[in-house]
């Protein structure tokens, strides 16, 4: 195949384009303004987020003992809060069907568009954890709020993690006749527990 | 590039789309919904202007460079342990993909949105080699159940009413017939595909942006159908074309603000996810896909094109597409991103596609990566006019327009003419443009005649 690649490379490059500059991000940083939580908040409740306050994670555990059924299955990667399940003993990711609740935790939440940056280190040995739940819940610390995505990539720096996701709400779709449907492949329902 | 193929007529095909009046509003209505969310979401971001110019820069800066971030691209995607393939065309691309199942012995693949493998006609050639495909994105499983390809690139059963999908799963998915209600469809659509991603044996996946910087990609989905796919199987296949690249990051902050925002007047897609290396015991790969792109990256007029996000922005705002829908236009990508990037591909085929606009330039007023959509349009035509593919019609009306203008007498008369018989071509339907509305009164004289009379009037 390295043919291929050469033969692309020449053409991309015989293609008369003169160099065009980037542009300079800094004007853009500087209009993010400063995060609130009212703005983070506010933009949860349009995207179709439940958000609840506590003060620390005995709050955090109070409302999972309160709100997720004794039977259902949950999974926690939150260090404190355990789950009824065991991670670290399941291989297959496969296994994960059927869980009822997933508990994560964030790094940070952008208030323009109500995302919650979940790393690899969050999501415990199983990539999939987050999208297989049939709830999640993600606790996050108030102080961890950032504007825009300009502050969340800047905070972001070089990719720290193999992989990553900005969450935003639960899984959605409106692909019929444009009604909006909660709960399409992944999170039936997305509570955030913000803490602090 | 030519074709032996006949064009197919953007006109034809609309005026059957038109034969069911109710139909066509409602097709109007739902996009233009849609498009009234953009606006809206796009009026709370102050800095909304600053951010379309700055995409279109990463974007001309990247084009402009683009063998160079490529190789810098694949260089870290490399180490990071993804394999990267090159493909000079649909073809190659195809047979990569498949060569990468072969070797797995993988024969269940779930896809997520994916233009490019349309583009390619990959389903088909996996399908003919004994690899069951399955589109997990809800739109799109919906027009596969259908056979039919996607009418929209964001939302690809835009076209179908809730009872015709309730229809189609009663025929494919055994939901109860006359089932109509969007909640239980989906409902049923989860059930059935969650089954087919815990089978898989290998996933595919688009890409929204790969990152030379990092050697990662990010996918965009609100449904969550990539992740699903990506993570639970142990082959990961992300096919993207060449023009997806982006130097940096921190780049990622300006398209993700637009995309979404653009795309379904949403603040964000619900998953936005990054990858830069497969999980321990994954295979993950990334097909590089040319395809005619670099043949467009070398016409100045028309490069630009190539900075589209695929946000569909512009379909939604278009009258034409609105009123005409995705099945009108000849090509897989409709609207007007489709009308500027066809002819690149087959000339004679598409030819009547860049005639499908207005050039009201709505298009090029919402693109958030400000492609002159309109401006291409109009250049297509003459390319395309100049090599002798315009519609008959067409040619004979031009050369009788340009026979009138060079002789004056036929000029004056002819409008003479018009003045005076105009309500007779709303009478009797003459021009296509009348079959819906009628054409507006014709002045009671000629502008020769007022200025002659202005100027009359004025000497001392």
């Amino acid at each position: 195949m390295s043919t291929s690649r050469a033969a692309i490379l020449k053409a991309v490059r015989s293609a008369p384009y003169a160099e065009v500059p980037l542009p300079d991000l800094a004007s853009l940083h500087a209009v993010s303004g400063a995060p609130s939580l009212e703005a983070f908040t506010a933009t949860l409740d349009l995207i179709g987020a439940r958000w609840i306050r506590g003060a620390d994670l005995t709050d955090a555990i109070a409302w999972v003992e309160a709100n997720v059924p004794a039977s259902a299955l949950i999974a926690s990667t939150v260090s404190g809060l355990t789950g009824s399940i065991h991670l670290a003993t399941i291989s297959d990711p496969h296994a994960l069907d059927g869980i009822h609740t997933a508990v994560v935790p964030g790094r940070f939440g952008v208030c323009e568009n109500g995302a919650v940056w979940l790393d690899e280190a969050a999501l415990g040995p199983h990539r999939v954890l987050p999208f297989i739940a049939e709830h999640l819940v993600v606790v996050l610390p108030v102080t961890e709020l950032v504007a825009t995505m300009h502050q969340a990539y800047a905070r972001l720096k070089a990719p720290e993690s193999d992989f990553g996701v900005f969450l935003a709400g639960p899984s959605k779709t409106a692909d019929i006749e444009q009604c909006l449907v909660v709960g399409a492949h992944g999170a039936r329902s997305c509570t955030v527990l913000l803490l602090g | 590039m030519t074709s032996a193929k006949p064009a197919s007529d953007h006109a034809a095909a609309a005026h059957e789309f038109l034969r069911d009046p109710a139909r066509a509003a409602w097709h109007d209505q739902t996009l233009w919904m849609v498009r009234m969310k953009r606006d809206r979401v796009a009026a709370r971001v102050p800095e909304w202007e600053q951010l379309r110019e700055a995409a279109s820069q990463i974007k001309e800066h990247t084009l402009s460079r683009l063998a160079h971030y490529l190789e810098e691209f694949t260089a870290k995607a490399e180490a990071n342990g993804i394999q990267v393939h090159w493909a000079r065309d649909g073809d190659e691309h195809n047979r990569i993909v498949l060569d990468i199942l072969q070797k797995r012995g993988a024969r269940h693949l779930v896809k997520s949105k994916s233009m490019l493998t349309e583009e390619c006609h990959l389903n088909a050639h996996l399908q003919a080699h004994g690899v069951e495909v399955i589109d997990t994105d809800l739109g799109e499983r919906i027009v596969q159940l259908d056979q039919k390809p996607p009418s929209h690139i964001v939302m690809p059963a835009i076209h179908l009413q809730r009872k015709e999908v309730g229809d189609i799963f009663h025929e494919h998915l055994g939901t109860p017939a006359g089932l109509d209600d969007a909640q239980a469809l989906t409902e049923a659509a989860r059930q059935h595909l969650r089954g087919h991603f815990l089978q898989a044996d290998a996933a595919l996946t688009g890409v929204n942006f790969a990152i030379a910087e990092t050697g990662g990609f990010v996918v965009c989905t609100n449904e969550g159908n990539a992740d699903m796919g990506a993570h639970l199987a142990p082959v990961h296949i992300a096919c993207m074309g060449i023009e997806k690249l982006i130097p940096k990051q921190e780049h990622l902050g300006v398209f993700i603000r637009l995309l979404a925002r653009s795309a379904t007047g949403q603040p964000s897609t619900v998953f936005t996810s990054h990858f830069v290396r497969p999980h321990p015991g994954q295979e993950m790969h990334i097909v590089l896909v040319d395809n005619g792109r670099s043949r467009q990256l070398s016409r100045p007029d028309f490069r630009k094109s190539l900075a589209c996000i695929r946000c569909a922005a512009c379909f939604n705002t278009c009258p034409v597409y609105r009123r005409s829908g995705g099945y009108s236009y000849s090509y897989f990508i409709a609207g007007p991103i489709g009308s500027i990037l066809a002819p690149n591909v087959d000339g004679a085929r598409h030819a009547s596609m860049p005639f499908a606009s207005t050039l009201c330039g709505s298009c090029t007023a919402v693109c958030p990566v400000k492609i002159d959509i309109h401006g291409q349009l109009l250049k297509w035509r003459q390319e395309i006019t100049q090599e002798g593919h315009a519609p008959k019609l067409k040619k004979i009306a031009m050369r009788l327009t340009a026979f009138a203008f060079a002789h004056p007498w036929l000029y004056r008369t002819g409008g003479w003419f018009m003045r005076k018989f105009l309500p007779l071509v709303n009478l009797l339907k003459l021009d296509p443009w009348t079959r819906h509305r009628d054409l507006p009164s014709a002045p009671p004289q000629s502008f020769g005649a007022w200025y002659r009379n202005k100027n009359k009037s004025q000497k001392p």
